[in-house]
Parts: structure tokens; C-alpha cells; sequence
């Protein structure tokens, strides 16, 4: 751990602070675009001045701001890409599949939302493009809702290919034809990429299983915490009253310990060279692992799934779906040894969001300290030197 | 007073609050929640009502979360603080950590995180 030699703060036009932090860590949440924009800056958190003023900060934020003339044309690309989504049924808006469940639906909602929430734009930003992101964001909050009235109401079932591209950096797509005219969905640009995919296999296989995902139990339906509001801000809307019926994995094992996040770094191996996945005849996944010194990042590499909170990610365009079980044979190279352990899918990540590598994660139910130990050893092992 | 642990949520963004509020409903654990929009009034709330929660963002209007973490302690000596921030670059996330958070979880973030978070928290 590093503490920071000098601390900064940093405040935008809205008033919002953030530090003290390093010059280092500023440079970091700037250059990979979290810290978008500031306006004053302060080295001690009492003395503020315009950020101009201190010229290692404003190099930094120099270079992150976009042009007017960029945002400008973005509204008008993000104009265009919503009146494309406005003939859509609301979950296909999201790019969910009819049978995606609230929470993923949610989850593909908050991601495309929050984007264009008002309180996230930089304050500089141009008006024309705060004015379209404000009227995505009605859009995408009222789809929202109608999905959890229809989940409630079970009439959430309807197949239909994707919607349009949503997205501020993507090319400017071309024009909708007339509401008569719309060509079929599935030649156009997918939105995200599909909140649940259909599994096949992430198999060594020739010829891959399809494994299908088992069913769900629905959710009792029940009312939500107390909530006692000590903030003067005004509530954000809230979705009518409904009975909510919308399903969630079984009930998983205890999750692993609150993440940590670190950031995305691209798996230091191929899953496809490693995982043989199958469904076996008695209905069960089994997923077969052999472990090497190349691919020890199963353990470690991700910010969640690891060993140190029971399980392993298994980076992957084929993940699974929340709640599985998988029987997972672990066979260890050198020393030789083979492990056979029980486990379930907690995480899987679908969506290209560059942040976390696409696959699954698997908790460990079954992990004695024994094996946990056998495996800390056998992934703190330095790679032996080559010729 | 109810037994039922208390969490502060701690974000300028409603709808961020709104989303976290949905989710935390969907895990079915009993909490009071409270809200607050900005650093000084969470840590204001966090005195009064001494959470066993607190989720925190960092950049926020009058006291950044960093400071909120380094204030806590001393005003609600037995709140586990999770930060909540899309400002998850490494050195944060390690300068936070070593502040006395619990976790750190990143915007946008995952239901299940947010559930997992909240049990892990309420177990320590």
C-alpha cells in the first residue's frame, strides 16, 4: 500500500468532491476516463483554486474534453439511435431475451441508464447532448417499468431478435424508415450483447453439448425495507406498486467476501484450451479443468471470483447461467492431482463492458482446507525459468 | 429500538440510491435504510442513527467519501463501510481499502454483488 506523498482534491461544477488523492491515482481515474471533468482543486481541502491554476492538474484535465463539435455530434447520433428504440417493446430496448430474468433485465437497464443519468454528464457538457441523454433517460427509466409491470403480471414472453445500438462512441448508424418501413430487427446493430446467452458448450470437444440452464424457482413476491429518508433531496421516481414475480437463481451458497475491484486485466489464458464442459446423462454440468502453470489465473486473476473468496473464474464467450451446478474435476499438473469438487455458478458475465473478462465465476462448496491449501501452493509456484 | 440492522446509503446520485434500494429489497434481508446526498450529511446520519452499514460513494458534494472514511471511525465507531464509486482505479480502491473500508465495489455493479455485499457486511 502506497499512501499518497501529496494529497489533491478535486471538485466539479456540481460541487462534488473527491480526495485527497495522489497525482498518480488522479492521473489513473482521468486517463481511463472515470474523472471526467473538474473545475477547482485544493491541496490541502480548505484552500480551493481554479483548476488552471495548479498546471499539473490542468495538463491532466487538458486532455480528456472532448470537443463541442464531438458532443454535438453525438446528441445528434444518440437523437437518431432513439427513435429507433421507440418502437420497441420495453425489454427488447434493453437487448434482454424474453426470458431473461428482472434482475438481469436491471441489470442491462442500469447499465444502459446510467450513462445518461443527468447527475453523470460532466458539467461542461453540451447542451444538446444533455438534453438528449435527459430524454434517453425517461425512455430507458419508463421501458423499465413496464417490464416490471409485465414480469408482475407474467405477460413478460415475447421472442423477438435485437434492437438498435445505443451507444455514444459507436458509428452513427443510418436513419430509421418510417414506423411501416422498419427493416426485420435482426439486421440491425445489436444493442448489448444479449443479458443471457444460450449456452452451447466451452468445450474441448469436437462436437459441443448444448447444455440447457435449469429451471428457476420464481421469487416470493414480498414488500420492500422501510426506507426512511434523511436526505433532503427530492426521491427519485419509483415503479408503480406491483406484486413482482420475477425469478432469481436458487438460493446460492453464501457469496464470496465483498470485492475488491481492481482493474480489468485480460485473462492470462485460454479457457478453450484448458475447460472441457459437458452434460453428462444424468442431467448434471461437469466441467473438467486441467491446471497448469499457464492458466493459474483461474484462482487469482479476477477481482472476485478467487481463491481467496472460494472459487475460480473460467474466462469464456459461453457462460453459464446464474445458480448452476457444476461438478468440477480440477487436474492438476505438477505435482499430479486430482481434485473433484462441487460447485455453482455465482457470477457470469455476458456483456462486453470493459471492465471484467466474459465467462463464469464458480464458488467452491465443497472446498476442504486441505485442497485450499494444495491449490494456494500450487498457484504462488514462480513459472521455472526457460532455456 | 428494532433489532433490525440499519444501512446508510450514501450517494449525491438518486438514482443510483433508487437502484441500490431495489436491489437490496430483491435479497429479502431486513434492514432499515437511510439515505444521504452528500459526505457531511452522511456522516451527520451515521452519528444519529449508527448504521452497521454504511455504502459510500466518493465523489460527492461536501465531503468527498475518502473523507467520510477517515471521519467515520470516530463518529460511528462499529460501521462497516463499503464504497460504491465508478472512481475504481487501483490506487483508490487501495487508499480506500486501507482506510478502513470493509470493500469496494464498482459502478456500474452487479445485483449480485450488491446482495453478497450486504450479507458479508452484516456478518463481520
Amino acid at each position: 500500500m502506497s499512501s499518497p506523498a501529496v494529497g489533491y482534491w478535486v471538485a466539479d461544477n456540481l460541487g462534488r468532491v473527491l480526495g485527497p488523492l495522489a497525482l498518480q491515482a488522479l492521473r489513473e481515474l482521468i486517463s481511463s476516463g472515470r474523472l471526467k471533468a473538474a473545475v477547482r482543486a485544493s491541496r490541502d481541502g480548505t484552500q480551493w483554486v481554479a483548476v488552471q491554476e495548479l498546471p499539473e492538474l490542468r495538463d491532466l484535465f487538458g486532455t480528456a474534453r472532448p470537443a463541442p463539435a464531438v458532443e454535438q455530434q453525438q446528441a445528434e447520433r444518440l437523437r437518431t439511435q432513439l427513435r429507433g428504440l421507440q418502437n420497441l417493446p420495453p425489454h427488447e430496448v434493453f437487448g434482454a431475451k424474453p426470458t431473461a430474468s428482472l434482475d438481469e433485465v436491471r441489470l442491462a437497464f442500469f447499465r444502459m441508464a446510467k450513462r445518461f443519468s443527468p447527475e453523470h454528464l460532466s458539467p461542461e457538457t453540451h447542451p444538446e447532448l444533455r438534453t438528449v441523454s435527459a430524454e434517453i433517460f425517461d425512455f430507458l427509466s419508463r421501458c423499465m417499468r413496464e417490464v416490471e409491470v409485465l414480469s408482475a403480471q407474467g405477460a413478460y414472453q415475447q421472442a423477438r431478435p435485437l434492437p438498435p445500438r445505443l451507444d455514444m462512441d459507436g458509428p452513427l448508424p443510418p436513419p430509421p424508415p418510417p414506423a411501416a418501413m422498419v427493416p426485420p430487427v435482426a439486421a440491425r446493430v445489436p444493442a448489448i450483447a444479449p443479458v443471457q446467452q444460450p449456452v452451447a458448450a466451452v468445450a474441448l470437444a469436437p462436437q459441443p453439448v448444448a447444455v440447457a440452464p435449469p429451471p428457476q424457482p420464481a421469487m416470493p413476491a414480498r414488500p420492500p425495507p422501510p426506507v426512511m429518508h434523511a436526505t433532503s433531496a427530492p426521491a427519485a421516481p419509483r415503479p408503480p406498486p406491483v406484486q413482482r414475480t420475477h425469478t432469481l437463481p436458487p438460493p446460492a451458497p453464501p457469496p464470496p467476501a465483498p470485492p475488491v475491484r481492481k482493474a480489468a486485466a485480460a485473462p492470462t489464458y485460454s479457457s478453450a484450451e484448458f475447460v472441457g464442459l459437458e452434460r453428462r446423462a444424468d442431467d448434471r454440468i461437469h466441467a473438467d479443468v486441467k491446471v497448469s502453470m499457464q492458466n493459474t489465473g483461474i484462482f487469482t486473476d479476477h477481482r472476485i471470483i478467487n481463491l481467496s473468496s472460494g472459487g475460480l473464474f473460467i474466462a469464456t464467450d459461453k457462460p453459464l447461467r446464474l445458480g448452476t451446478l457444476v461438478e468440477l474435476t480440477l487436474r492438476f499438473d505438477d505435482p499430479s492431482r486430482v481434485m473433484t469438487l462441487r460447485s455453482s455458478v455465482i457470477w457470469e458475465n455476458s456483456l462486453e463492458d470493459g471492465k471484467n473478462p466474459r465467462g463464469y465465476g464458480l464458488r467452491l462448496s465443497s472446498l476442504r482446507k486441505e485442497e485450499r491449501d494444495f491449490i494456494q501452493q500450487f498457484v504462488s509456484r514462480k513459472p521455472p525459468k526457460k532455456p | 429500538m428494532s433489532d433490525t440492522p440499519t444501512l446508510l446509503l450514501v450517494d449525491d446520485d438518486s438514482f443510483v440510491r433508487r437502484i441500490l434500494k431495489d436491489v437490496i429489497a430483491d435479497t429479502g434481508i431486513e434492514l432499515r435504510l437511510l439515505e444521504a446526498a452528500d459526505g457531511e450529511e452522511g456522516l451527520a446520519v451515521a452519528a444519529r442513527e449508527q448504521p452497521a452499514v454504511m455504502f459510500l460513494d466518493l465523489f460527492m458534494p461536501k465531503k468527498s467519501g475518502l473523507e467520510v472514511l477517515g471521519a467515520i471511525k470516530q463518529v460511528s465507531p462499529n460501521t462497516r463501510v463499503l464504497v460504491i464509486s465508478s472512481m475504481d482505479a487501483e490506487p483508490v480502491v487501495e487508499q480506500a481499502m486501507a482506510a478502513g473500508a470493509v470493500g469496494f465495489v464498482g459502478k456500474p455493479f452487479h445485483p449480485l454483488e450488491i446482495a453478497s455485499a450486504v450479507r458479508q457486511a452484516l456478518a463481520h
